[in-house]
């Protein structure tokens, strides 16, 4: 082991450092949430069985519309933040990053909004 | 702006990193794969509630057979994404020093066969699904 590897850096609390931390935690929490859904949908069910019918079903039971919710906030979120990430390796300067962090402020909440109000709005008519 | 990008994508192309090196760049990768899929499946599956027409006439484009190879390929972004994130969700929440540790090259290794071992299963049972076989 090199002798480098106990420095230690002081890192200042932040909206970064946490962002940092939320990827790592979300991470641990969507492998199971994704995993399910998509190994339910696509392998139990079968991506050839969905219509609006099951998803109607589905959306019935409060339960569903809860896990969807929550896949919604936790995927996506974590998604737009590692767009950010990445996109930040590509802009050093602070006003592009201050422009991208709003552009993906909204972005992420126009699509979080479309989504959770369309699974708790259930199927329309 | 522009040679910021030019560095940028350079340096994920010429850095030598090895294997660890590949595991980032698909990282990345199948990262912004899986962001790209959602947002689209997100706008697709909430048709259900704003236009449920239109959401039977994109389904069914989504059951093409075109369809069902994104869906196969995008299954092999979303296993690798899941296995390599909790590699690197191991290593920098409980033991940052295997990351400088000469064993780290077996873990990025390890985790490409864990994901093709994952990854195998779910095509064929996705396969006999679109053929209407199960």
């Amino acid at each position: 082991m090199a002798p480098t590897a106990k420095r230690r850096l002081r890192i200042r609390p932040g909206f970064e450092v946490t962002a940092w931390k939320y990827m790592r935690l979300s991470a641990i929490l969507l492998v199971p949430l994704v995993w399910f859904h998509t190994i339910f949908t696509t392998l139990v069910v079968g991506a050839e069985n969905i219509n609006l019918n099951l998803v109607a079903q589905r959306w019935a039971a409060l339960g569903w519309r809860v896990y969807d919710v929550l896949l919604l906030a936790f995927a996506f979120s974590h998604g737009v933040n590692g767009l950010r990430q990445v996109l930040f390796d590509f802009a050093p300067s602070a006003v592009t990053r201050r422009a991208l962090n709003i552009l993906l402020l909204l972005f992420w909440l126009l699509l979080f909004v479309i989504g959770a109000v369309g699974i708790l709005g259930g199927v329309g008519k | 702006m522009l040679h910021n990008i030019v560095n940028g994508v350079s340096g994920y192309i010429r850095y030598r990193g090895g294997i660890g090196h590949y595991a980032f760049v698909m990282h990345r990768i199948s990262g912004l794969g899986t962001l790209t899929f959602l947002t689209m499946h997100i706008l697709l599956e909430s048709t259900a509630h704003y236009a449920p027409q239109l959401y039977n006439s994109l389904n069914a484009v989504l059951r093409s057979p075109a369809g069902l190879a994104a869906e196969i390929f995008m299954a092999f972004l979303v296993i690798f994404h899941g296995v390599n994130g909790y590699r690197i969700a191991y290593f920098d929440l409980f033991h940052p020093a295997l990351w400088s540790h000469p064993s780290a090259p077996h873990s990025a290794r390890a985790v490409w066969i864990v994901s093709f071992l994952l990854w195998l299963p779910a095509c064929a049972i996705m396969i006999l699904h679109g053929l209407h076989l199960i």
